[in-house]
């Protein structure tokens, strides 16, 4: 990346190894004696100046007339032409052609306004008080070019970081936008498809998982469709059912009423289930607290143990019935397993907490996260009058999930469970 | 009144139609059965019904629809039969304007209950669909919804909603704690078996008026609902 913008800033900004000056600014600065532009200028004793070299006497001679000087009172000295043999690394290049303008004798036509000197050169002017004025492009060219590179390098650098984090981010969204759809495809097979942009590879990519998810949800939404078919129809002869067995005597009625109860308990568990992650009920702001207090004395009334620790009431937007299944699980569980509830409702950064604890034996760790499968059950619970058919905390998880949050198990330190749901505000 | 009281039960499986009548009959109820909605309009066109039985899934036009229908063009009350039985039907089934949900299967016990405490309410006048409003807060008991001031669900159990129906019919009065506890006879409250101070301390809580400014405790008398009330 960052080769790419060195490449870039090259093709826009080509190395001015040779700058060029226009006779002005060298009149203005051999004139007036300060800096102008990239010329400096400084000013040495008569023992310094080397005596005109007699290659560039011309060169001088027309340059005095232009600048309006005597010959004598100026020398012009260049760098060494460079050999290919002896290129000297501190003088650096410079383009001789450049110079040939000044050469011709036709350059009286030269424009001194846009009259270009480029290269390492010198100017000497002598002054009245015999001192002599030198005015040359800064330093050398090679350090002009070092200060030049260590701008271009800072430049680089201040454009590179940014930009490279753009593009790795670029580079990397769609990547872990797959990674975050795959996660909620595994806990909410309705997640809206991956969005198709990014680099060709990504797209097609996502296409492909989109397809994946379709089709998985698919084959869920068909088996649920099952299900419910045999649910329903199941539930129209065992109404005739009860009410044929009102015309019975004897003990058998009452065991056959109970068989029909259990039977229409667990259709009402998997109709239940499979309506309320259908979540296609509106989202209404609601009090959570209320919920969980109205849950919880209901409860009590059963004359189960439970207690609501006191906290602010917290207002979010949900589907009612979807979350009166979800924590009215919760709940039960913790008093048909745990042998009661302690219930604590309260806000964690941008998230309802709920945490509801038992008394309970608790669970095996590799217990915690199975529960939440449709349909298991732990061992202890197979016998139905206390565990139900296992469809309790799948509701639980995918309620959860498709408000935007999660649900999970922990065993506590001490003993029994604690169940933590988290909702987003 | 049960002898006089005409049934009229809308199912389009005949299994259910004839059990059902047979347990009404057996109870001294008259029945009538029709297997769809126009069956159903034939016969109220020529018969006046005091209630009707109305399954929600059968071919041609649905239960809903027909039970939406009824609310318009008659005064009768409906009891919804459905095998779609949760809670999500329920409120759809309550809110096109049924008296009560039932949900299949169910025993004739629950059924025969139910029937007898909608023809109750009706006569009295008593109809479960209404909404009213106070202070800001609205509360529809057909779908079981208190919202308060700021727009806000804020959930009740069964026995808060019953004596906060109670409240509302006759505020502004005071209602002894027989008087609360008959309000709460019915086949909805089955949960409704706490003392009502403990209902009506839960109920002021929910509509944070912990004292007794929503609610009035009249010493050795009973409550009285101070807000006034207006029907939606």
């Amino acid at each position: 990346m960052l080769q790419l913008i060195n490449v870039a800033l090259l093709l826009i900004f080509p190395p001015q190894l040779d700058l060029s000056f226009t006779l002005d600014e060298l009149r203005a600065a051999l004139d007036d004696g300060i800096d102008v532009g990239d010329l400096r200028v400084r000013t040495v004793s008569p023992a310094e100046v080397k005596a005109q070299d007699a290659q560039f006497d011309a060169l001088r001679n027309q340059l005095a007339e232009r600048l309006g000087l005597s010959p004598g009172k100026l020398v012009v000295e260049f760098a060494k032409m460079p050999s290919p043999q002896e290129v000297r690394a501190d003088k650096g290049i410079f383009d001789a052609a450049n110079l040939m303008p000044l050469y011709a004798p036709h350059s009286g036509r030269v424009d001194p306004g846009t009259f270009a000197f480029s290269g390492h050169f010198k100017v000497a002017r002598q002054l009245e008080d015999g001192n002599w004025r030198i005015v040359g492009p800064v330093d050398s060219v090679r350090a002009l070019w070092q200060r030049r590179a260590v701008v271009w390098l800072g430049v680089t650098v201040l454009l590179a970081v940014p930009l490279a984090y753009l593009v790795a981010s670029w580079l990397s969204t769609p990547i872990r936008r797959f990674s975050a759809a795959a996660e909620r495809l595994g806990r909410n097979l309705h997640e809206p498809p991956l969005v198709l942009e990014g680099p060709p590879e990504i797209v097609s990519a996502a296409r492909t998982f989109n397809e994946m998810s379709r089709r998985l949800s698919q084959y869920v939404d068909d088996r649920m469709a099952m299900v419910t078919a045999i649910a329903h129809d199941l539930r129209t002869p065992l109404t005739r059912l009860a009410f044929r067995v009102e015309g019975m005597q004897g003990p058998a009625r009452a065991k056959a009423e109970q068989d029909i109860d259990e039977m229409r308990a667990m259709l009402s568990a998997v109709l239940e289930f499979i309506r309320t992650i259908q979540n296609d009920r509106p989202r209404q702001r609601q009090e959570l607290r209320s919920l969980i207090m109205t849950i919880a004395d209901e409860q009590a009334d059963l004359g189960h143990q439970i207690v609501v620790e006191d906290g602010p009431d917290i207002v979010l937007a949900g589907d009612r019935l979807g979350l009166r299944s979800l924590f009215t699980n919760l709940i039960t569980n913790a008093v048909a397993y745990g042998g009661s509830a302690c219930v604590r409702v309260f806000r964690e950064g941008r998230q309802a907490i709920i945490e509801i604890d038992d008394e309970g034996p608790g669970l095996a760790d590799d217990q915690l996260e199975k529960v939440f499968d449709p349909f298991y059950r732990v061992e202890s619970s197979r016998n139905r009058e206390t565990g139900g058919i296992g469809l309790g905390l799948a509701l639980v998880r995918s309620v959860a999930v498709a408000h935007g949050g999660d649900a999970r198990l922990e065993n506590r330190l001490g003993r029994g469970i604690r169940a933590r749901v988290a909702l987003p505000l | 009144m049960n002898g006089a009281a005409k049934i009229l039960i809308v199912d389009d499986d005949p299994g259910i139609r004839s059990v059902v009548a047979e347990c009404l009959q057996g109870h001294d109820f008259q029945v009538l059965a029709a297997s769809d909605t126009r069956a159903m309009d034939r016969i109220l066109s020529e018969e006046a019904v005091d209630l009707v039985i109305l399954d929600v899934l059968m071919p041609g036009e649905n239960g809903l629809s027909a039970c939406r229908r009824l609310a318009r063009t008659h005064d009768i009350p409906v009891v919804m039969l459905s095998a779609l039985d949760d809670a999500f039907d329920r409120v759809d089934g309550l809110e096109s304007g049924a008296d009560y949900y039932l949900g299949k299967p169910c025993n004739p016990r629950e059924l025969l209950a139910v029937v007898r405490a909608t023809l109750r309410r009706a006569a009295t006048g008593e109809r479960s669909r209404d909404k009213v409003a106070f202070l800001g807060w609205t509360v529809d008991f057909a779908t079981r919804e208190l919202i308060d001031p700021s727009g806000v669900l804020v959930h009740l159990t069964d026995g808060e909603f019953v004596v906060l129906r109670a409240f509302v019919e006759r505020p502004r009065r005071v209602l002894s704690r027989d008087q609360l506890l008959d309000a709460a006879r019915g086949p909805d409250t089955e949960s409704f078996d706490r003392a009502i101070d403990v209902q009506v301390s839960r109920l002021r809580r929910k509509l944070r008026a912990p004292d007794s400014e929503l609610i009035r405790t009249v010493r050795n008398e009973g409550y009285m609902f101070m807000p006034s009330i207006k029907k939606q």
